[in-house]
């Protein structure tokens, strides 16, 4: 080997120095999901459906001036006009207003219904994936027997027996729904407790009600919210088919189930009362399903 | 085998049994007595009729007799409707609301499944593309949505169909339609993945690669195992049936088993809800345990799975 000769080296140009860098940003999980959940434009649309109910919900009864129970005889079964964009039912209420009360209803039914299934599923999938062992294998069956039997049967039960009034109608379809939650975050504590993370927190003698809502649980988070986005639509679905079958919230509170059924009587001469309900039924659910599926892929990558 | 059977059997017995229990104390636990009525019986009559109908009894040999009554299959008296009992009421009603679930759950399967391999075939198609649409919107619409939008276009508006009633084919026709699209679309997305995982399998190319013709591929080595699938997911389309049929046969004025469950909700009629609830239960455990039976006497690979443990 010749000797080192100061000659043959040449001189990093300034400009060249830092291309080893990585220049990017660095980013976090939640910007990286709005990143990925923007470039979908079926997600994009379905949130802005869902704004766009939220916003009629909230404004539609200020808009027009008018409450869901008067009853004007005179004014009944007319079409859209300038005064009731929606037309008027058998008892001459306005259409819109009643529509907007239906969304309350209805969007509340979803949102109230999804968290109380989100608050029952992750306790309980959590405690069955954490404890393990026999009292998950009994826990899981519990489950499964649960799910084997549609929660409309049970629903309609304990509709039975409590009574149908409002929160009632809304705890019981939160309180029949937590099945699939329970076992999502069953199985991703399962996956997540055995890594080294949660060995680091037990060596530090954290506590294991701890772990469980510190460490394990904002992990598993994106799953969850996937789910409970999914879970929103499948509660108003039920509500509604409910309303439909004449056995949920009690009239004249409307929601748009109990429109859609009122609509159904009127359906040879004023077809306009049954396609509003059905239509936002519709399009709500699809919003919903269609933004779950973004977040699918935005906050779960691993998923696909 | 067998015992895997046999232990499936047993759970399922247990399982209905937890129902049933489950069942009886929570109508118990409804307030008030089921002979509670606007204008209120004199105490005399109260007294008898809970006598006939064995009220009078403590609860806890009602539930025994109950339970009892179930294991053979009798679902007792009906509070509302005098001198019949539940079991008349499944009698009547049943065939009626069997024959519309057999004939969707036909449809669906006819329908679907050649679908969703036309749909794997041509992946990315215009006929993939179509059906993608229809089966979103299909699988997520409430069927009360779907059966109205029927009735109101091929009823009224063409006059193609008769609108209610049940009995003769043309009758026929949109209930079964109405309750076949939930579990048509759902089999369609099921076969489409399950077909193109299979056409993308190592023993598809090989069968391409020694020659075999297109349909001999498709037909003979893809298809049978694509079907796998497809009979694991019977049980929860069976379970859709039967809630859709509450709905439906509202809606249609069938008179079914469905119809009048509603209708005995609204009549407070306790033993009919009671045992109506048991009676499905028990057809739905009864469908998931023959598909799972089904599904390991069609899939060699998982009788030897359970043998070999």
């Amino acid at each position: 080997m010749s000797e080192m000769n100061p000659i043959s080296f040449k001189k990093v140009p300034k400009s060249e120095k830092n291309t080893e860098k990585i220049l990017r940003p660095s980013s976090t999980f939640l910007k990286d999901a709005w990143y990925r959940f923007k470039r979908n434009k079926l997600g994009l649309f379905g949130a802005a459906i869902i704004i766009l109910m939220i916003l009629f919900a909230v404004f539609g009864p200020i808009v027009i001036k008018a409450d869901y129970m008067t009853q004007n005889l005179s004014m009944a079964y007319q079409g859209p006009s300038a005064g009731h964009p929606m037309g008027t039912d058998a008892l001459g209420r306005d259409l819109f207003v009643r529509m907007a009360y239906g969304a309350r209803i209805s969007l509340s039914c979803g949102f109230v219904a999804a968290l109380i299934s989100l608050v029952i599923g992750v306790t309980y999938g959590t405690i069955a994936g954490f404890v393990g062992g026999a009292v998950d294998n009994v826990m899981m069956r519990i489950v499964d027997i649960i799910s084997s039997i549609p929660s409309m049967l049970y629903l309609i039960l304990f509709m039975v027996v409590l009574g149908n009034s409002l929160w009632n109608v809304f705890l019981v379809i939160g309180i029949t729904g937590w099945q699939g939650m329970a076992r999502l975050v069953r199985g991703e504590v399962l996956s997540l407790k055995q890594r080294e993370f949660v060995l680091a927190a037990k060596v530090s003698n954290v506590s294991n009600w701890n772990i469980m809502w510190k460490h394990l649980i904002p992990n598993a988070f994106g799953p969850i919210i996937v789910s409970m986005t999914l879970s929103i639509p499948s509660a108003i679905f039920l509500e509604a088919s409910l309303q439909f079958l004449g056995l949920g919230i009690t009239a004249p509170m409307p929601s748009w189930g109990g429109l859609a059924q009122e609509g159904i009587g009127a359906i040879r001469t004023f077809p306009h009362m049954l396609w509003y309900p059905a239509l936002f039924i519709s399009i709500t659910i699809l919003a919903f399903n269609f933004m779950g599926d973004a977040l699918r892929d935005a906050l779960d990558p691993k998923q696909n | 085998m067998t015992k895997y059977i046999l232990k499936r059997i047993v759970m399922s017995i247990f399982v209905i049994f937890l129902i049933a229990t489950a069942t009886f104390w929570l109508c118990r636990a409804i307030p008030g007595g089921p002979f509670d009525k606007e204008k209120p019986l004199n105490a005399t009559t109260i007294a008898n009729l809970n006598k006939k109908f064995h009220l009078d009894k403590p609860v806890s040999e009602q539930y025994v007799d109950y339970m009892v009554g179930v294991a053979k299959f009798d679902f007792g008296p009906s509070y509302y409707h005098i001198n019949e009992s539940v079991n008349d009421y499944i009698d009547r009603c049943f065939p009626v609301s069997m024959t519309l679930g057999v004939w969707a759950m036909i449809v669906a399967t006819l329908l679907g499944i050649p679908a969703g391999i036309v749909s794997a075939l041509k992946q990315n198609g215009w006929q993939d593309n179509i059906l993608k649409v229809l089966t979103t919107l299909f699988v997520s619409l409430p069927n009360f949505v779907i059966a109205s939008g029927l009735m109101y276009f091929l009823g009224i508006k063409l006059r193609l169909l008769p609108v209610s009633m049940w009995g003769t084919w043309k009758e026929m026709v949109m209930p079964v339609l109405a309750l076949a699209a939930y579990p048509l679309s759902y089999f369609t997305k099921m076969m489409k993945s399950s077909m193109l995982e299979v056409l993308n399998s190592d023993y598809i190319r090989t069968a391409k690669a020694k020659g075999a013709s297109n349909f001999i591929v498709i037909y003979k080595h893809a298809l049978k195992n694509a079907l796998l699938p497809i009979i694991t997911v019977m049980g929860p389309m069976f379970a859709s049936i039967i809630t859709g049929s509450f709905v439906v046969e509202k809606l249609f004025v069938i008179p079914g088993l469905g119809q009048e469950f509603t209708k005995s909700i609204f009549n407070r009629d306790y033993t009919m809800i009671m045992g109506l609830t048991i009676f499905y239960s028990i057809l739905l455990i009864a469908s998931i345990l023959i598909v799972d039976v089904l599904y390991a006497v069609v899939d060699p690979r998982i009788k030897l799975g359970k043998e070999g443990k």
